[in-house]
């Protein structure tokens, strides 16, 4: 009996799935104006002022619009929705004048209110936007002149003023402004703006979805609608691009180089390459004893095989740097050349400083202390991970212990914070002007950027000199100074400039590589 | 009976105290909190970073800047008026993530029980009857390596090698419902839905059939063994009525009593199963809260699995009681 | 009274064929845990130049400092180790490379010779399965005792602790206490042992409920014995069977919650070697590098079902309806 009812239980089970797997509902006809993009995580909110990561951020640039924009190639500062501005004498004043006529995408016209609203809000201490705050510390006021004109009133004369408030976030006022809590705003998760795309919905864990803007002042998009897909595993979203299923996401090195290079994947999909101002470093904390002398910090920096590194374990992709300026900025120093791989040359630093092996154990010391500190890594980072085994095995065959400390990111970034580190890895996404004050001037060291209290009178001066320094060339040359005063510091071994590295497919044209990248909102659909 | 009641019930008010308040303990102890995640994106930091009064500033906000103490008392006030609070991550009440998050697991949960009773019942039985046979000593082996298979493993070849792109492209290769067919039917939609849930589910499933069927077969052979069923036999009724009238109820009713423990377990989503297969359930959920230091998730998530787990654990006991007399409710004679 | 017992659960363990064949497994594995650095190391046992004997492996020599022996350049007779690379050395030239002459099982990411690190693996997973589960049989067995011998209101109060342990989902837990004490294998031993103890506690409480009331432990109380006397000499002894079968099962769900934990990024330290790190370490290039994955997957496969099968063979031995 019992027989009986398994038999017949298991051969409908095994028919069930059977059929599921195979006649699963049969590929429809896509759209071909769809663009399917990859999102490896979900953004916390798409309020362009409360949110802090860069997915957020990207989406929104399709759907809010700032009063200027930079040029995508040439970097400069350009309209967009101010369509021209007055600086007074003094630099302290910036007068916007708004384009007329601009709508919302629900209808309602953009006006000063609208700035005037958001500049409030962001220095409203109940809204959570304590890193944006920072930006307009120096803004005593914003009055509205007439209803297409605002001015903004700087306490100090500042060369980045423009490009702050020129990219200051700005929500519709009339949306916002309903008496519910800004920071849980409905909104929020549907925002409205006046981008040449609209938003449409937003299905937790699965997909945002944006439409092209109907009441959009400029020419309507050729991709009438983009899906961001989140899918957190990398190779699940590889294997998604390849069936077709996305068209556009961002590949690390090794799936660049080893999973996307038949000639079937190069049939179908562009393979393009761009750097953004991000570079990742080892920071020093030169509080600790170890590295407070410079000549320390050479000696590693010389112990570091970045060519090696860079060249097997990123496959040649990305490109070393010297400081923090963006390599292809003109404040970038081309002239200096990276410390290179040389051990000698790191030893004989090292005993320069006092280092030697006294008791014949394998480590150096010094003053009875052995050399030996932990590096603190991310738990998010893989290349932190092999970068810290790489130097670990290299470091102790100099005599140099060095021990790992990997952290889940909340908890690093408090390490930080304390600066309760010695050694650590990380990365700055910096912007494409670089006013080097927050991560490099002495009066941010205790609780500012400057976690590992670099300190140097001639840089403080050039970076405070350099903030009121409004004729480019004067300020590129002092930034290059700059930039020869960290290298001879080594307050950090910089590492890398590393490339995105995109693929598209090519159902798309018109698919360019700008200076900072690609713009979907350029591509046309192919027939 | 009914003093025993009262006094168990009376007695989860303290133990879920007791529970919430370390919970809270734990999280507002641990290093890192929601203010210092606004801080930059994982691995990356931006510059222009936060001064110390700013981030005081938000602490505030967040009211991390209160004691511990005052600080679970007031989460205690809100949860007794089942204000569970908004999440850190997005400004959105607890209740809606939940919502979004607590049916999906239900289902894959619901559905994967209903799987292992179904297949390890019969096998148990099965096995019971044809005692140390060719059947019993196979099914065994096979049912002691599948539960020996680490979960993410399977669930990692699964999805490599059934799951498209490179190899077989049978099943999807993740979330729960493909594109395009928001318009569809709702024939159309649930095929799809138990297209995409047929590797998650496998993944969850087969581990499990292995303590069902022993336990079964165990009991049914404890209940063979009994005198009553000797009687049957001698009475001259039929194997077959024998098996299906006496032993068969008889054996079930220890399983009856394990489902009460279950109820907890239902919303329990895996971490593992649902990132690999990306499914947006409270596993998801409560794993990121954590890494986020998103208090009211955790707070509402641990509640919640707390009480269940209570009143599970007393309807357990009770139902035991209930069906077998023999069992004394209290702990000494 | 005891000893015959156990002689006699002895004998039917070995019976069982499988239950033999897991034993001898995970004696294998405790073999190769203990002999890591005589089995992957790149320094050999024995150099003989035309100087000196060296024995490299087991002493430091001053002229051999920095000497990579397994170099040409190093001439005379030289006998390594069966995997000649140590778990941490990396090749650049060699990323995700397939099982070759070079590398029997293949490299990972950084270069590092698969085999090393999946012998040395073999260390955390067992350190892991055996300490963690010490810690949680030891708390088991006391607050089990407790509970059991004096019952009343001590069990009540134990049994309303046991009840909040069971409301913790484990593994969130896990997770929630790493957090707060940052991720080292110690940490995980420990967090594993703190939070596992429950069921042991409920199986010892049992027993002892039962155990109690026999004839011979009332004599021993009568005759006046201390009550310390009687947990230790008379109940524990006959209660420890079932410890044994859940604790041998324990030790395999520890190694699989080890490797879970490894698996989400909450395990040991770099460069430290974990099975479950491996694994996770693999996910991103599972479509062409399977010996990343399918290797250490099937090893903890293999050492999940060996501990099972000596637990299985366990329960069997110690059946009391025999």
């Amino acid at each position: 009996m019992i027989k009986f009812f398994f038999k017949r239980i298991s051969y409908l089970f095994f028919s069930f799935i059977f059929i599921l797997g195979g006649c699963h509902p049969s590929k429809k006809i896509k759209d071909p104006f769809i663009l399917n993009i990859h999102l490896s995580a979900e953004p916390d909110t798409l309020n362009p002022i409360t949110s802090t990561d860069a997915y957020s951020s990207s989406i929104n640039s399709h759907i809010y619009e700032n009063l200027v924009e930079r040029d995508k190639d040439t970097l400069e500062i350009v309209p967009l929705l101010a369509e021209r501005w007055q600086i007074s004498k003094d630099k302290l004043r910036y007068r916007f004048f708004l384009k007329k006529g601009v709508k919302w995408s629900d209808g309602v016209e953009l006006t000063a209110d609208d700035i005037i609203y958001s500049f409030n809000k962001i220095k409203d201490p109940q809204t959570a936007c304590a890193q944006l705050k920072v930006y307009y510390l120096d803004v005593k006021e914003v009055k509205k002149i007439d209803k297409y004109t605002i001015e903004f009133k700087y306490s100090k004369p500042y060369f980045l003023a423009l490009e702050f408030c020129g990219g200051i976030p700005i929500v519709p006022k009339h949306i916002f402004a309903d008496g519910t809590d800004f920071n849980t705003h409905k909104n929020n998760r549907f925002p409205v703006g006046t981008g040449p795309y609209k938003f449409k919905e937003w299905q937790t864990g699965k997909k945002i979805v944006l439409v092209a803007n109907e009441n959009y002042r400029g020419k309507s998009p050729s991709i009438k609608k983009v899906v961001y897909k989140l899918v957190s595993e990398s190779n699940v979203a590889l294997q998604m691009l390849k069936k077709g299923e996305l068209d556009y996401m961002s590949l690390r090195p090794i799936q660049w180089v080893r999973q996307t290079n038949s000639d079937k994947f190069n049939d179908k999909f562009y393979k393009l390459k761009y750097y953004n101002p991000s570079f990742n470093y080892i920071g020093w904390n030169s509080r600790k004893s170890f590295f407070s002398d410079r000549r320390v910090r050479q000696a590693l920096t010389h112990l570091i095989n970045r060519k090696a590194i860079l060249d097997k374990l990123k496959f040649g992709l990305g490109k070393i740097v010297t400081g923090n300026f963006y390599l292809y900025s003109k404040n970038y120093n081309k002239n200096i050349n990276y410390l290179p791989y040389d051990p000698d040359q790191g030893k004989k630093l090292l005993e320069e400083a006092g280092w030697l092996d006294t008791n014949q154990d394998g480590i150096l010391d010094k003053d009875g202390q052995n050399f030996q500190f932990t590096f603190s890594i991310p738990s998010s980072s893989k290349f932190s991970e092999r970068l810290a085994s790489i130097l670990k095995e290299d470091f102790s065959k100099i005599g140099i212990e060095m021990s790992i400390n990997k952290f889940e990111w909340a908890v690093f970034v408090e390490k930080i914070h304390k600066r309760d580190f010695e050694a650590v890895s990380l990365g700055w996404s910096l912007g494409y002007s670089g006013d080097p004050y927050q991560l490099w001037h002495s009066s941010q060291i205790e609780q500012g950027s400057n976690y590992c209290a670099f300190k140097d009178i001639e840089a403080d001066q050039i970076i405070e000199q350099a903030r009121v320094e409004f004729n480019d060339q004067r300020r590129t040359k002092m930034y290059q100074r700059f930039h020869e005063i960290i290298h001879h510091h080594q307050p950090y071994t910089f590492l890398y400039c590393s490339p995105s590295l995109v693929v598209v497919s090519k159902r798309f044209l018109n698919v360019k590589i700008h200076v900072m990248g690609l713009d979907f909102e350029e591509w046309q659909v192919a027939k | 009976m009914k003093r025993y009641l009262f006094k168990r019930i009376l007695l989860i008010i303290p133990t879920f105290l007791g529970i919430t308040l370390i919970t809270f303990l734990m999280i507002r102890l641990a290093p890192g909190d929601y203010t210092s995640l606004k801080a930059g994106l994982q691995g990356e930091l931006r510059a222009g970073q936060i001064g110390q009064e700013i981030l005081e500033q938000e602490k505030k906000l967040y009211g991390l800047d209160k004691p511990i103490l005052v600080g679970y008392y007031e989460w205690v006030q809100k949860f007794i008026r089942l204000d569970f609070g908004k999440s850190r991550k997005d400004g959105r009440p607890v209740s809606t993530r939940l919502a979004e998050a607590l049916p999906i697991t239900l289902t894959l949960n619901l559905i994967t029980l209903i799987i292992i009773y179904l297949i390890s019942i019969p096998l148990g039985l099965f096995s019971a009857v044809k005692k140390n046979g060719f059947f019993d000593q196979g099914t065994s082996l096979l049912l002691f390596i599948l539960y020996s298979l680490p979960s993410f493993w399977v669930a990692l070849l699964l999805l490599l090698y059934l799951g498209g792109g490179e190899y077989l492209d049978l099943f999807p290769l993740n979330g729960l419902l493909s594109d395009g067919l928001e318009q569809a039917n709702w024939w159309e939609k649930f095929l799809d839905f138990s297209w995409h849930l047929v590797l998650p589910v496998v993944t969850l499933t087969y581990g499990g059939f292995a303590f069902l069927a022993r336990y079964t077969r165990a009991n049914l052979l404890e209940v063979i063994g009994q005198q009553y069923i000797t009687v049957a036999r001698a009475k001259g009724l039929s194997e077959n009525k024998i098996l299906f009238v006496h032993a068969f109820r008889n054996s079930l009713i220890p399983l009856i009593t394990l489902m009460a423990t279950l109820l907890p377990a239902l919303l329990g989503g895996s971490v593992i199963v649902e990132s690999i297969f990306s499914i947006p359930g409270m596993g998801q959920l409560a794993f990121e809260a954590i890494l986020s230091r998103d208090i009211p998730v955790i707070m509402a998530i641990a509640s919640i699995s707390a009480l269940l787990t209570l009143i599970g654990i007393l309807l357990s006991d009770l139902l035991y009681a209930l069906v077998d007399p023999r069992i004394r409710l209290e702990g000494k004679k | 009274m005891i000893i015959s017992s156990w002689s006699r659960n002895w004998r039917d363990f070995k019976k069982n064929r499988l239950a033999l064949a897991g034993s001898l497994v995970v004696f294998l594995l405790l073999l190769i845990a203990l002999l890591a650095p005589l089995l992957a190391n790149n320094k050999p046992y024995i150099y003989i130049s035309k100087e000196k004997t060296y024995f490299p492996l087991f002493f430091d020599y001053p002229d051999l400092k920095d000497k990579d022996l397994r170099q040409n350049k190093y001439p005379g007779f030289k006998l390594f180790p069966p995997i000649p690379y140590s778990y941490s050395e990396y090749d650049l030239d060699y990323i995700v490379v397939g099982p070759s002459q070079k590398h029997f099982l293949g490299t990972d990411e950084q270069g590092r010779d698969l085999a090393a690190r999946m012998i040395y693996g073999t260390r955390v997973s067992i350190l892991v399965g055996l300490i963690a589960v010490l810690i949680y049989v030891t708390l088991g067995i006391i607050i089990g005792a407790i509970a059991g011998y004096y019952g009343g209101v001590v069990d009540l109060i134990i049994s309303r602790l046991i009840e909040i342990m069971i409301c913790f989902p484990t593994f969130f837990l896990i997770l929630t206490v790493l957090a707060l004490l940052g991720p080292s294998l110690v940490n995980i031993m420990v967090v594993i042992g703190l939070t596992s103890w429950t069921g042991i506690a409920r199986i010892v409480r049992g027993e002892f409920f039962r155990i109690r009331e026999l004839d011979y432990v009332k004599a021993s109380k009568l005759s006046g014995a201390s009550d310390f006397w009687i947990i230790l000499r008379h109940i524990l002894p006959n209660s420890l069977s079932p410890v044994f079968v859940s604790a041998t099962f324990g030790i395999a769900s520890t190694i699989l919650i080890e490797s879970s934990l490894s698996f989400l990024g909450f395990g040991v330290q770099p460069p430290t070697p974990s099975w479950g790190d491996i694994l996770s370490q693999s996910r991103d290039f599972m479509d062409f590098a399977w010996w990343l994955t399918l290797i250490p997957g099937a090893a903890i496969f293999i050492t999940i079902t060996s501990y099972n099968l000596v637990g299985e063979g366990l329960q069997e031995a110690f059946d009391p309806k025999k």
